[in-house]
């Protein structure tokens, strides 16, 4: 528990709700190892409302730290996943934020700029050149959009396996 | 074969594969197809890439053009001989959909020669915001390559048609006289760094630290230094969007103006020293606000959240014996840490 944060990113992106002609803005809470900033799991947190659209998560049964994140999940996430998305930082809507969802511990910010840069670098650069819709960002599909978060994870938790 | 191959114009030097193809299609008209003989030969059915929004189809690439196994068919053409004269792209390019930058002199020497106006693959390039052969800077097409087959011939009818649009390019070439000429030599510096480059197999690497500087010349934290005309017919459908530090310093590179992609060429060239401050300090005529010392510049970046950092990690990563941060001068500021 000391050795996890949890973090919140909000893309820069919409989701689309099939069926209807809403998009929606979405957190992202990552669950961070702040010595090796491997990142244990993820999960997408949407509006109430919203459910029906596919959450996928990456959760390693095998760490360690496996109580810790069942733990961190049983939280009420949804209301602070509410409070995050109604923050008037995101009064601008097409904004990359990123911040704890609860302190835990605080989160180092040499590290968090690191991490966030990481992320961010696959995010925006190596699984977005010469994306189509990159500049409308509710023309992007949910399938890729949720491919290119679950790239990101992948390609800032590889650094972590190469380095230590 | 023999009978065949002198029925196909060749290529001029370093034309596009679709520009190519569109002009051996007017001359001998074998596609019938509702794209090439539509009348204004615009684009309706989109491709499926661009139907699940992942990118756009390259016409200028031979592997995604969908009408070379066609011209291979009727004319009898070998894949060598294809790639031979059509080579994947050798530097970061402008996506397909953001492409429309034209040079008017080589518009003109191609229709003289062969009766159509061509386009050439050194105007795909990111890096490359003026003609090799004519040193002008590229202008912008209020035609996008993406939505016309024959967008070369689109885009040369524009440039004559369009009210005004001739003589603002003019313009652009007269108004700018001294930072056109001083980018032209970085631009050409960078040009013979990549061909050395190339021998080791470093040009990607050398080409992308200059991508990267571009990138963070083209924050939001200098728009003050460039023309405001730089702004205009951004592509796309919005301006200048704001997706954020990360967002917008990795992707608005894409669709930038050519004018704005020559003003962030221009200033990574005084980032790197290619171009002094005294030289820098006599073009301020041309433009009173632009930062024309690399402490300047420095600061400036110094001052946006985020920018350095990035731009510090991303530096590192194209690092090579020709282009790297140990040969830049950057001033011992507090805040610059990048060591961290």
């Amino acid at each position: 528990m000391r050795k996890i944060s949890t973090l919140t990113w909000v893309p820069g992106c919409l989701v689309h709700r099939p069926g209807t002609f809403s998009y929606h803005h979405f957190v992202v809470v990552l669950h961070v190892d702040l010595i090796t900033l491997e990142i244990l799991t993820y999960s997408l947190q949407f509006k109430e409302g919203c459910d029906d659209i596919s959450k996928p998560s990456l959760i390693n049964t095998l760490n360690p730290y496996g109580f810790w994140l069942w733990q961190a999940d049983q939280c009420d996430l949804n209301r602070h996943t509410a409070s995050v998305l109604a923050s008037p930082r995101l009064a601008r809507g097409d904004f990359d934020s990123f911040g704890p969802l609860r302190v835990i511990r605080k989160f180092p910010s040499a590290k968090l700029g690191l991490l966030v840069n990481r992320l961010m670098k696959s995010f925006y650069d190596l699984n977005a050149s010469h994306l189509g819709h990159l500049y409308s960002p509710i023309r992007t599909s949910n399938n890729l959009l949720l491919q290119r978060i679950n790239r990101s994870v992948e390609y800032a938790n590889g650094f972590c396996t190469t380095q230590g | 074969m023999k009978s065949t191959k002198p029925v196909v114009p060749e290529p001029l030097a370093d034309e596009t594969l679709s520009s190519w193809m569109w002009r051996v299609n007017s001359q001998i008209p074998i596609i019938s197809h509702v794209r090439f003989s539509s009348p204004e030969g615009e684009i309706k059915n989109r491709d499926s890439m661009e139907l699940w929004a992942e990118r756009f189809e390259d016409r200028d690439l031979l592997n995604e053009n969908v009408y070379v196994e066609l011209f291979k068919k009727t004319f009898n053409i070998s894949q060598d001989w294809l790639s031979k004269r059509f080579p994947e792209f050798s530097r970061p390019t402008i996506p397909a959909q953001f492409r429309r930058a034209f040079c008017s002199q080589c518009f003109m020497a191609s229709f003289e020669q062969v009766g159509t106006p061509i386009s050439k693959v050194q105007w795909c390039y990111l890096t490359k915001p003026f003609c090799d052969l004519h040193h002008i800077p590229l202008h912008d097409s209020s035609i996008f390559f993406i939505n016309h087959d024959d967008y070369t011939i689109q885009a040369f009818v524009s440039y004559w048609d369009d009210p005004k649009f001739k003589e603002n390019c003019d313009a652009i070439c007269d108004v700018w006289r001294m930072r056109n000429s001083l980018a032209l030599k970085a631009q050409q510096r960078l040009h013979k760094l990549t061909r050395l480059a190339s021998k080791s197999g470093q040009s990607f690497n050398v080409q992308m630290f200059m991508v990267t500087l571009m990138r963070a010349m083209m924050s939001p934290a200098l728009h003050h230094g460039y023309p405001k005309i730089a702004f205009h017919h951004w592509g796309g459908s919005d301006p200048y969007a704001g997706l954020g530090v990360h967002g917008d310093f990795y992707q608005e590179i894409y669709r930038s103006t050519s004018l704005a992609r020559l003003y962030a060429l221009y200033f990574s060239a005084i980032i790197l020293g290619w171009i002094t401050s005294e030289q820098a300090r006599k073009t301020l005529h041309e433009g009173y606000f632009s930062p024309w010392s690399t402490d300047a510049i420095w600061l400036i970046l110094d001052k946006t959240s985020g920018v350095l950092s990035l731009l510090f990690s991303e530096l590192k990563l194209y690092e090579t014996s020709y282009l790297n941060l140990r040969s830049m001068e950057i001033p011992k500021l507090i805040r610059i840490r990048y060591d961290a």
